[in-house]
């Protein structure tokens, strides 16, 4: 059936070309309209539900709105896990889906349960943005000439720039960071309260009932008609002073009488420093999940240059992170390794051909199939990355196109110029028709068993394995329905092939040195089983394993975490020489530190907590000789000034998709679950000693920060009742005076600002200063808030996490200098052996390691299958058992190379090398295939065993090395890369390389041996074998 | 696998099937070199060290040195921690001396208001009184006039009891001088018995008089409390109005049942008024209050307040600070305390580069300072700013002391605690 088409395709080659160029034109255009990224987005399917309930401790909030939207979020379809962190006036539920839900069902099915949930009054929850943190593509900061304080600075970024920013197509969400959320403060003193006898409730009636307008039909007057308004808002200022409180025989009494009437900032949840600003206002630009990042970055810059244009004098949008530049740090790293592999890939085709003309046949195809590969990419939803483009060896993909060259040019060779050219061509390509169909079907089917991984591997990797199966399916396409009509014209008049020198010098060497290997063929193969069980038995067990290589995102994330209560801006004052330690280092570009939490409340966390982004130089300007180095250096100097913080070095896009999928952004973590804390605790505890133990662990402590100080106000209802005070005036209180909750709301144009009446902050600065304020009885008279509550400074929950239902409390380590699996064993074993873990706790070990574990079980179950099937092929290519089994051979022939090439550059098993093993085991197959089907056929035609042997290893030899050299050339450049994201190839194309390069040398030398042993038959050496030496 | 019958020669057939132009052969020998070159030179290229660490540190700076393997601060013992001398933590932790300072922060600020002042005028100092209010204005009127007419009646009695003793010893004497006639028969017997009655019905009415001027006294006195009792619940109390002196306002102010025990006699005070804010004006309390209000439940203090300028006036509310007397207290900053669970500690040198968390209590605090009621003493070294950075290794030195269990360290007395191993 494919013979015919080639025929049809011969005959029609014109046809067939414009076809082909049709086809690269969609590609080129698939090309300019599609995603581009560094790496595909392994964050989990997810919907937050945000609540803030301002003023109330964990214990509280977990009780009223956690726990009740856990519990309503319980029967929602295609949920994988429900995670809770709820700390002071803030609860975050994380929901996780099940791979492959959709988005807006997934937040429909999230909407329909918290419309039907009950909460507290005044609390509403709500779903967090359709981003994750692998959409925090721009970061920006508002830069001022210094006549901008931060409350400007943050009013600017509330009402003009985030709203524009929002605007733009795949823009998520723009979450602002730092500085002061503008508020008319009416600041009480309890005096003059007193003094016009007046109390905090009738102070927040007298805004509310001073700040409404109204409407009232229309006044006709003649034939027009005037719409009636009444403008009664609250505009400035001035009309807050102005508004009437209450009279005293006649005389009116003003807020003004009673309060300072000033613009405050709100007290901030949190404080962004940069470089050496202690204080600035940053702006974080969300994508939405599965916008086109580079599009939206795009628009975003266009949007940046326009705001530029409008805002006030002296302030600009300066951005600092900009995912473009990882983009195209990983564009490059990818252009220069398809570059210089396609560069190698030509070289070595015309070193063997010496023509540039059959060469660049070959060469086409990589064209070619990219293009036809980015067609089905865009049809299915594939961006352009690393990961996928960058995967593809070059090689591999001209390989059939090799074998079909190299038979043309040998039957034009043979034909000599006799007959039509286009029918010699015609007739080469339908004898290796099947060969070469057969031989990409088979590298096919060693990338299918990748499409069945899952979670964050499958994310990664799938589209890697579906990338290079099109790009597979373009280049078989190209070699047998292109080429042979493409060679009819480049070669009309024929073509003479001539075989490289050095190739023919080699030959007599090769046969001798191969009679020598036959002769002993028992030593041979003893040898070759002798290195594969020392392999597998000696280097194997040495490789250590790991989940992912390190994927470089091109920054570093620090997180810092000081004693639970530390207040909010001594941490930002820590944090300022934290960046100046930082900035010591010559490598460093910017450090931006976020101290606190965002107002949005999509991150729930503590005042005592700091996160950093330390921007780096490109690679090439570096001092440090890794970034490994870097960190290490930063980390010892940073724990060397502040020994008594807690400090954890990660990155930002993997630490919080890592955290978001697995519960921990650690590489190791253990979970103790159940419902009293109590008990959790002291099993933590243990286990940080235990872990820290451990050689390799660094920066091990419970996740979930301790408890810090509460200051917590106990109304005596006896006492109440005496003064005739009521537990809500002791609320209102503390909610509005104390806590400094919006009582009303300003209109100053388009932009909105709250009112709140508290007292003065000044004066708060003791429990006792606190007891001394004035709570209102149901008379106006006003008691102290002592005399009617009692006071208790003790500790409470800083932060309470669940998962599952239950309390969770998680140690965490981070493993460095050793791999994963190794340093796990090692901990579960002492873990074993020292905590005893009551029934009622549930333990789990999670974390990267968790991930490692998954992938190793779905790897150990995918290789025998993709053997399994290679065998299948094998079987219905040779229709004989021994056959296939020997070119079965080539499989742990190829598996020495590459596991010996980890182990000399100190990489481990991980999941990239782990798809670089199932790739290998296709290709190398290969060889093997051209090797023993050609020997099958030389004895088919009545050749001895050993004359179809060496005949047929001497003749498979240039095809062999032709096909081999490409492979191992074409992925080199990216086995050796060490650009921004090349980490990920790396250890891939490391195995596929030398894997081939095993592969190359033992099959040349020892299937033919195995050949000469399992082969039936009698063995003799015809004299005319002399000859081809 | 089949291959077409008709391709059966090797490849090794063609090299010499059709000899190759030399020209061809050239350049192809020519292209296979030049291949063989490029590719030797490009995987040179690829290969050679690239990447970080290439930039010459001179042009570029270096990295710091790695951080002296300075010995880390460490928890020796529950509530113990020794900082060696050597760490870089030591810059953050401001380490302070305790002295004995003179403070003058009041024990109590509560509200009040000038309920009386004296002013200026050349009348008596008691008619120049002026008040807050009409109501009180009146009281004081009445509290003149009663204590006039108490006055009068007090006058009135004495005049009654010496006119009675004036005539009953009149008549007495005169019984007496008749009383010897009548035995000698020089006055007839009923002049005698007449004199007699008339000493009697005089003394008789003497005592009617004197009563009823006692009465009158008793009634004059009561109306007097009556209107002294007013007075008093207005907030002007009576004796107070009595002993002021001039140049000077009596001022009310509540003071919460809470703090009665804080509040004595003749303590300092220091009041600032609204209309007056950049004046601070000094005066001691005069008296405290007999009854707590029972609305408020706050027990009414007087102060007098100097006025030498005359500048307050009757009504005026302003903020009292009572008890600004000075004395000595130890005060820490607020940076020194730490809080764990139900305690407050301060960090103290113990000798030989370790600290000890002793548990203090603490009082008010102003400023950023708060007097340590209770745990240190004068001399102490205590660490001031950066104190947070240990609570971690403080808290951790406990939970290793209590075994593992939850973190608490021993609560109560300080005294209790610092007996503590």
């Amino acid at each position: 059936m494919i013979s015919g088409w080639i025929e049809l395709a011969v005959r029609n080659r014109t046809a067939v070309l414009l076809l082909a160029i049709l086809v690269s034109a969609a590609g080129v255009w698939s090309f300019t309209t599609m995603p581009i990224d560094a790496y595909p987005d392994i964050s989990a399917q997810q919907v937050l539900v945000i609540t803030q309930f301002p003023g109330r401790a964990p214990e509280e909030i977990e009780r009223q709105v956690t726990i009740p939207i856990e519990l309503a979020m319980g029967s929602v379809p295609s949920l994988d896990v429900i995670r809770s962190r709820t700390i002071f006036g803030l609860s975050v539920v994380s929901l996780v889906f099940e791979e492959g839900v959709d988005k807006y069902f997934a937040r429909q099915r999230v909407q329909e349960r918290l419309a039907a949930i009950t909460l507290p009054e005044g609390v509403t929850p709500e779903m967090g943005p359709m981003a994750t943190a692998y959409g925090e593509i721009y970061r920006y900061v508002l830069a001022s000439d210094r006549d901008h304080d931060v409350l400007e600075l943050r009013t600017i970024n509330d009402w003009e720039v985030i709203p524009r920013l929002q605007r733009t197509p795949g823009v998520a969400e723009v979450v602002n960071f730092g500085g002061l959320e503008k508020q008319f403060s009416l600041t009480l003193d309890p005096r003059r309260l007193e003094r016009f006898g007046l109390s905090v409730a009738e102070v927040v009636e007298a805004i509310g009932s001073n700040n409404a307008s109204a409407g009232g039909s229309v006044l006709k007057r003649g034939d027009m008609s005037f719409v009636i308004r009444g403008r009664g808002l609250l505009k400035a200022e001035r009309d807050i002073e102005d508004s009437v409180v209450n009279t005293i025989e006649g005389s009116p009494v003003y807020l003004r009488d009673v309060a300072t009437v000033e613009v405050i900032g709100r007290p901030p949840a949190g404080i962004l420093g940069k470089d050496d600003q202690p204080q600035a206002v940053e702006g974080i630009v969300l994508m939405r999940r599965g916008e086109n990042p580079s599009h939206t970055l795009a628009r975003v810059k266009q949007e940046v240059e326009a705001l530029n244009r409008e805002l006030p004098k002296g302030v600009s949008v300066a951005p600092f992170y900009d995912r473009q530049f990882l983009v195209d740090s990983t564009l490059h790293t990818v252009a220069h390794s398809v570059v210089t592999g396609v560069g190698l890939v030509l070289l070595v085709l015309l070193a063997f051909l010496g023509s540039p003309a059959m060469a660049l046949l070959v060469v086409l195809t990589i064209p070619f199939s990219l293009l036809f590969a980015l067609v089905l990419m865009k049809a299915t939803g594939i961006p352009i990355g690393l990961l996928s483009i960058g995967a593809i060896d070059f090689g591999i993909l001209v390989d059939g196109a090799v074998i079909m060259v190299d038979t043309i040019a040998h039957h034009l060779t043979r034909a000599g110029g006799r007959g039509k050219p286009a029918t010699t061509i015609l007739g080469a390509a339908r004898e290796v028709e099947r060969p070469v169909f057969f031989s990409t079907l088979m590298i096919v089917c060693a990338y299918l068993p990748l499409l069945t991984l899952t979670s964050i591997e499958g994310l990664l990797f799938r589209p890697m394995a579906l990338t290079v199966i099109y790009a597979l399916v373009g280049a078989v396409l190209f070699a047998l329905f292109v080429i042979p009509g493409l060679a009819t014209m480049l070669f009309p008049r024929g073509y003479t092939d001539w075989e490289n020198p050095l190739l023919t010098a080699v030959r007599p060497a090769y046969a001798a040195l191969l009679r020598g290997l036959l002769a002993a063929r028992w030593l041979v193969a003893a040898a070759a089983v002798a290195v594969i069980v020392w392999v597998a038995v000696v280097i194997v067990p040495r490789l250590g394993f790991d989940f992912l290589p390190y994927l470089d995102e091109g920054v570093i994330w620090v997180r810092a975490n000081f004693p639970e209560g530390t207040a909010l801006e001594s941490t930002a004052k820590y944090a300022d020489e934290m960046r100046s330690l930082i900035h010591e280092f010559p490598d460093v570009t910017f450090v931006v530190s976020q101290a606190g939490r965002n107002d949005s409340g999509t991150d729930p966390f503590v005042p005592s907590r700091v996160e950093m982004m330390v921007g780096l130089k490109p690679m090439e300007d570096w001092v440090s000789s890794s970034k490994q180095e870097l960190v290490a250096g930063i980390g010892s100097r940073l724990r060397g000034e502040f020994p008594t913080t807690r400090f954890n070095f990660t990155q930002p896009i993997i630490d919080s998709v890592t955290e978001d999928t697995n519960g921990t952004s650690a590489n190791l973590a253990v979970e103790f679950s159940g419902d009293d804390l109590d008990a959790l605790l002291p099993l933590a505890r243990e286990t940080v000693d235990v872990l820290r133990g451990i050689r390799g662990a660094v920066d091990v402590n419970i996740e979930q920060e301790g408890p810090q100080p509460q200051f917590t106000i106990i109304p005596d209802r006896v006492r109440c009742a005496r003064y005739d005070v009521h537990i809500d005036d002791v609320n209102e209180l503390i909610n509005t005076a104390l806590g400094g909750e919006t009582i009303g709301t300003l209109y100053d144009e388009e932009r909105r600002f709250g009112i709140v009446a508290r007292f003065d902050r000044t004066r708060l600065s003791s429990p006792e200063a606190v007891g001394a304020l004035p709570v209102f009885s149901q008379h106006g008279t006003p008691v102290p808030l002592s005399q009617v509550a009692d006071f208790r400074l003790a500790d409470g929950q800083t932060m309470i996490a669940r998962d599952s239902g239950r309390r969770r409390v998680t140690v965490r380590s981070d493993i460095v200098g050793r791999d994963q699996g190794g340093f796990v064993a090692e901990a579960q074993a002492a873990f074993a052996g020292a905590v005893t873990v009551p029934e009622e706790v549930t333990v789990r070990w999670i974390g990267m390691f968790e991930n490692l574990q998954r992938a190793s079980r779905h790897f150990a179950a995918i290789m025998p299958v993709t053997v399994l099937v290679i065998y299948c092929l094998l079987y219905a290519t040779f229709g004989r058992h021994r056959e296939a089994l020997l070119v079965l051979l080539s499989v742990p022939l190829a598996f020495v190379g590459g596991a010996l090439a980890l182990y000399v550059r100190g990489m481990t098993l991980n999941v990239s090398s782990g798809v670089g093993f199932a790739a290998l085991f296709g290709v190398s197959i290969m060889n093997g295939v051209l090797l023993v089907e050609w020997i099958s056929e030389l004895r088919q035609r009545g050749l001895g065993r050993d004359e179809a042997i060496l005949r047929g290893s001497l003749e498979r030899m240039r095809p062999i090395l032709m096909a081999s050299l490409v492979a191992i050339l074409g992925l080199l450049p990216a086995s050796v890369a060490h650009g921004l994201g090349s980490d990920v190839q790396r250890p891939l194309a490391t195995v596929i390389v030398w894997g081939l390069v095993s592969s190359v040398v033992l099959t040349l030398f020892v299937v033919p041996v195995l050949c000469r042993i399992f082969l039936p038959g009698r063995g003799e050496v015809r004299p005319d074998v002399e000859r081809l030496s | 696998m089949n291959s077409d019958p008709a391709a059966e020669d090797s490849v090794t057939d063609n090299v010499a099937t059709a000899p190759l132009p030399a020209a061809t052969r050239r350049w192809r020998l020519a292209w296979m070199i030049g291949s063989i070159l490029a590719t030797i030179a490009l995987i040179a290229m690829l290969l050679r060290p690239t990447g970080p660490g290439r930039a010459e540190a001179a042009a570029h700076g270096s990295s710091p040195a790695p951080a002296a393997q300075a010995a880390k601060p460490e928890a020796i013992a529950p509530g113990l921690l020794r900082i060696p001398s050597g760490s870089p933590l030591l810059k953050r932790l401001e380490i302070v001396t305790l002295r004995p300072e003179t403070t003058r922060q009041p024990t109590a600020v509560v509200s009040g208001v000038v309920v009386a002042r004296i002013k200026d005028g050349p009348q008596p100092l008691e008619d120049r009184w002026q008040f807050g209010s009409s109501a009180i204005s009146n009281l004081y009127s009445d509290f003149q006039r009663g204590r006039n007419e108490v006055n009068f009646a007090s006058q009135q009695l004495a005049k009654t009891r010496e006119l009675v003793t004036a005539e009953t010893d009149f008549l007495s004497g005169t019984v007496e001088r008749l009383s010897g006639l009548a035995q000698t028969a020089n006055i007839p017997q009923k002049e005698f018995l007449a004199a007699k009655s008339a000493l009697l019905k005089a003394q008789l009415q003497g005592e009617k008089d004197i009563y009823a001027a006692e009465a009158d006294l008793r009634t004059a006195r009561k109306n007097l409390a009556a209107v002294e009792r007013s007075l008093a619940q207005a907030g002007a109390e009576p004796e107070m109005l009595s002993s002021a002196e001039d140049k000077m306002a009596i001022i009310s102010a509540d003071v919460p049942e809470l703090k009665i025990g804080l509040i004595r006699t003749d303590q300092r005070c220091e009041m600032r008024f609204y209309g007056l804010p950049d004046r601070i004006y000094l005066g001691h309390v005069e008296q405290i209050g007999s009854t707590v209000t029972p609305e408020r439940r706050t027990l009414r203090v007087f102060l007098h307040i100097e006025d030498a300028a005359s500048e307050l006036r009757p009504g005026m509310f302003g903020e009292v600070s009572i008890g600004t007397d000075e004395r000595e207290a130890i005060q820490v900053l607020e940076t020194s305390v730490l809080h764990l669970d139900l305690q407050d500690f301060v960090m103290v040198a113990a000798g030989d580069d370790t600290w000890r968390a002793k548990p203090v209590r603490i009082g008010e605090g102003q400023n950023g300072r708060c007097d340590v009621l209770e745990g240190l003493k004068a001399g102490d070294h205590v660490i001031g700013r950066g104190a947070i950075l240990l609570k971690s290794l403080l808290t951790q030195s406990f939970l290793e002391a209590s075994g593992q269990g939850e973190a608490r360290p021993a609560a109560g007395s300080p005294a209790s605690v610092e007996s503590a191993p």
